[in-house]
């Protein structure tokens, strides 16, 4: 206000100044003529930009114009296209001359090739058709729309605007490169090129010929080679090779802050990729694997089994996750003993950043019920402190943060641990890995096996 | 249709745009030239001398000069000079400044300092000065108009008319314009040849066509311009090739060699937390570039998934590249030339009777059942009146357009309670339609031939 103030102070003077010069009776002279000539401007101008309203008013009318929107395909996998081609109708009585649509796609969505929107001029009566394809790099459930329709008048003083409320749901699946990779490291495994990373095949009670040892007095009669005895007079033992299929329950948390991280690398975004992956190598291996998703509750549940059809079951699951709500691992852990019968290795991926007695008292519980606990957690600095941009106090923040934030998570998975559970923090570049670790690890230990 | 026949299709179409904008051009061209050339005309040539222009310049300069002297002047004043001392000083620092005699403009310094506001008294400094002014905004005129004409935004060419409105409001207060009043009230016929309206509409068509060739612009120049960009990209789509030495390989060997792939190799996160010196671990972490962005921001992989989606679309549908360009939009030259040419001749006529009707109110006041004393007096003609009858003819039509309007939105509303809010096509609802298809191939398969 006193800014206000002193600023007309200041013009006030030059007010006096203007009124001074405009006092000087040689400075102007106002003649008729001109006073004519701009009184026809301002009619002209007046007129010409009021009497075309009510023609423009008869002519824009929105509601007669209709806009399809086709999908070449309704579901995809994330990083594939989607071709959307839009088609307008004016089913008005009159042509529009500037017609503007503008057809909206998500913000995760990439517009790769072609224009969501289109100028035109369009006749009564008529069809015009513009396309665009948008990549899908992200998994989920999404709308495309609405369309917003803008009717201007050849001159651009009035429009018109209406939005087409119509909406088309796209459903995102994980990425399948993971498993692509996967398949690539396993045709290398084939070649031999990576000896030493494939585990060998376990001895047991299969069909297969593993090899003949000496006798022990632990190991059953029936076993006993008594050919090999009759040749070399030595008690020998047969031993088989045996395929030991294990039962895997994941529970994936997918509270609100799962969604933490760069965009596009969530950490609820790493956690599908290996489930996904997960999943793909569980069903490869004819092993039982099931998901249950969570936050305060069991979403959804899809409960242990194999197959291809079981394998689609829980990618269909993974596309419509959503991060929200707050986490509770006790809740959970209840529902899902109650769903399930049989137990085994029951891997929880979480980034247990719910309440502290929830955690303990889920895990308490989940191994109470006998399953064997393994808990995968994304670590939050490492998804969030990657930012290169960061300025370096920001930077220093971020790591007091984080050291703060490990001794609470130290903790934590001292607590853990007394419930025969384990914890791996995990970050962006180890998750998958450590992942597939586990669950070789607990193959080769025989964990839940069924 | 081959390949070759889609592009010609395209090339023609696009041919067509182009011609449509350069003809709109031209028109707006000639009726720039005309307005300009009117003004011009109606100007005293005395006006367009350079001469004055320079000293109207100098004036201008001279306003700083002055502003600096007056300054000094009451500095020195304040120092204890009187009047005389003041000036003489002023005098001897201006010279000493800006260098020259004791006079500036031919007119002694004394006389500047002491009297400032008679000087511009002066008739030939007021003629340099609207001189200056009037030429100035010409060129500003000049300027924006071809500005306009090359760009086609109508943020020019509204300067361009207000430039050239300013030139001869300029002119009027000079005494320099020479238009006549050549037409009495009433006589329609003469007020189409007079000068003064001719001048008048050919400033206003010139921004009335303007904005047309804004709107064709608008609706044409940028579907030219996806044209180029979209079908640029579908070419480089086209001829794109995957390199030899394969991104993905590249990924797998570096994995291999640092050992991500080991079983609980020590490089993992996981392991480095299970230090006790983690503390300096996180921090280490931080600088380093220990994250990989994701496997499928491969932009050569993704460009090959792109190019073969293309073409096993363009497959199915020969026209993909005019549907992603739009260029099957364009709207007909010579449908669009008729339409323009036939709505600015009505905009025109009825613009020419409408301020008729406002320059002569009697008609209308007399419609209107007026008194003869009202009708018949002096004051009808006056610009007072002119405006009592124009604005409500102008808010008569706005009235109108917003009646339209409400009318309209009632039965959007009606509509728009049957449709009952926004339409949704869930994916349940394709899975519905699959299974409804699935079922009905099953039925028909079962039924007996």
């Amino acid at each position: 206000m006193i800014s206000i103030g002193l600023a007309l102070e200041g013009i006030v003077p030059v007010f006096d100044v203007i009124v001074l010069i405009l006092q000087q009776e040689l400075l102007y002279s106002v003649s008729d003529i001109i006073v004519l000539y701009f009184l026809l401007i301002g009619i002209l101008m007046v007129i010409g930009t009021t009497f075309g309203y009510p023609i423009f008013r008869i002519q824009a009318n929105t509601e007669g114009i209709t806009v399809e929107r086709i999908l070449d395909k309704k579901k995809s996998f994330a990083g594939d296209y989607i071709y959307v081609r839009i088609f307008v109708h004016n089913k008005g009585p009159n042509a529009i001359d500037h017609l503007e649509i503008y057809d909206a796609y998500p913000e995760t969505m990439d517009l790769v090739l072609g224009e969501n929107y289109l100028y035109t001029r369009i006749g009564a009566g008529a069809k015009v058709e513009f396309s665009y394809i948008v990549r899908t790099p992200v998994r989920g459930l999404y709308k495309i729309g609405p369309t917003k329709v803008i009717i201007h008048d050849r001159l651009g003083f009035y429009e018109e605007e209406k939005i087409k409320e119509d909406f088309d749901e796209v459903l995102v699946y994980p990425s399948y490169e993971d498993i692509k990779k996967l398949k690539t490291l396993g045709a290398k495994r084939q070649l031999g090129r990576m000896f030493g990373i494939h585990k060998t095949k376990l001895k047991g009670t299969g069909m297969e010929f593993w090899g003949i040892r000496d006798y022990f007095p632990e190991d059953a009669f029936r076993y006993i080679d008594w050919k090999a005895f009759s040749r070399t007079n030595k008690l020998q033992i047969r031993e088989f090779e045996t395929e030991k299929n294990i039962r895997v329950m994941i529970l994936l948390d997918t509270s609100q802050s799962m969604e933490q991280g760069l965009i596009r690398n969530t950490k609820l975004e790493f956690s599908i990729r290996a489930v996904v992956l997960l999943s793909h190598m569980a069903q490869e291996r004819k092993d039982i694997i099931g998901l249950a998703t969570y936050n305060n509750r069991v979403n959804t549940f899809t409960k242990p089994g194999q197959g291809v059809s079981h394998f689609n079951k829980i990618i269909e699951d993974l596309a419509y996750v959503e991060p929200k709500g707050p986490s509770n691992l006790t809740n959970a852990v209840q529902e899902l003993i109650m769903r399930t019968r049989g137990r085994g290795l029951l891997l929880i991926i979480s980034d247990l950043e719910g309440k502290r007695k929830d955690i303990l008292d889920g895990i308490r519980k989940a191994s109470a019920a006998g399953y064997d606990v393994i808990i995968v957690s994304p670590f939050g600095p490492f998804f969030e402190i990657q930012n290169t941009r960061l300025g370096v106090t920001e930077k220093a923040l971020g790591e007091a943060i984080a050291e703060e934030y490990y001794e609470i998570r130290r903790k934590l998975s001292r607590d853990i641990q007394r419930y025969r559970a384990g914890v791996i923090s995990v970050g962006p570049d180890d998750f998958l890995v450590s992942i597939i670790n586990e669950y070789i690890e607990a193959k080769r230990r025989g964990i839940g096996l069924v | 249709m081959s390949e070759t026949d889609v592009l010609r299709v395209e090339g023609t179409k696009v041919r067509r745009m182009r011609n449509l904008l350069n003809i709109n051009r031209i028109f707006a061209a000639i009726v720039f030239i005309s307005g300009f050339a009117l003004v011009i005309s109606s100007i005293d040539p005395v006006v367009w001398n350079f001469q004055s222009f320079w000293f109207g310049l100098k004036f201008i300069v001279f306003v700083f000069e002055l502003f600096f002297l007056l300054l000094g002047y009451g500095i020195t004043l304040l120092l204890g000079y009187d009047d005389a001392g003041a000036v003489a000083l002023m005098a001897a620092i201006h010279s000493a400044i800006f260098g020259g005699s004791d006079t500036v403009l031919g007119i002694p310094i004394q006389d500047w300092i002491l009297n400032p506001l008679q000087i511009p008294t002066d008739q030939n400094i007021v003629d340099a000065f609207y001189a200056f002014f009037i030429i100035i905004t010409i060129i500003i005129a000049l300027i924006a108009g071809l500005g306009f004409l090359r760009e086609c935004n109508p943020a020019l060419s509204a300067t361009s008319f207000f430039a050239m409105n300013i030139v001869l409001g300029l002119a009027s207060l000079n005494g320099k314009l020479l238009i006549e009043l050549d037409f009495s009230s009433g006589n329609i016929i003469e007020m189409i040849f007079s000068k003064l309206v001719i001048t008048a509409f050919m400033i206003y068509f010139f921004l009335e066509l303007s904005f047309q060739a804004s709107y064709i612009y608008n609706v044409i120049g940028p579907n030219i311009q996806r044209h180029r960009r979209i079908s640029s990209n579908i070419n480089r789509l086209k001829n794109f090739k995957m390199p030899i030495v394969q991104e993905f390989k590249r990924v797998l060997d570096d994995e291999e060699e640092n050992g991500h792939i080991k079983v609980k190799g020590k490089a993992t996160s996981a392991a480095m937390l299970k230090v006790t010196t983690a503390f300096s671990r996180v921090k280490g972490l931080v600088g380093k570039k220990l994250f990989k962005i994701s496997a499928d921001e491969d932009w050569d992989k993704m460009n090959n998934r792109l190019k073969n989606f293309y073409l096993n679309l363009e497959e199915d549908d020969p026209f993909l590249s005019m549907s992603l360009s739009a260029s099957a939009n364009t709207p007909s030259i010579s449908r669009l030339i008729f339409i323009i040419s036939t709505g600015t001749i009505f905009r025109i006529g009825t613009l020419f009777i409408l301020s008729w009707l406002a320059l002569n109110p009697q008609p209308i006041l007399q419609f209107l059942h007026m008194p003869d004393s009202i009708i018949n007096s002096v004051e009808a003609g006056q610009p007072e009146m002119i405006m009592l009858v124009l604005a409500p003819l102008a808010v008569t039509f706005l009235l109108i357009g917003l009646i339209v309007q409400f009318i309209q939105k009632r039965v959007a509303q009606r509509m728009q309670k049957a449709e009952n809010g926004p339409a949704i096509h869930s994916i349940s609802e394709t899975k519905e339609m699959d299974k409804k298809r699935v079922r009905r191939r099953r039925r028909s398969e079962s039924l007996p031939e």
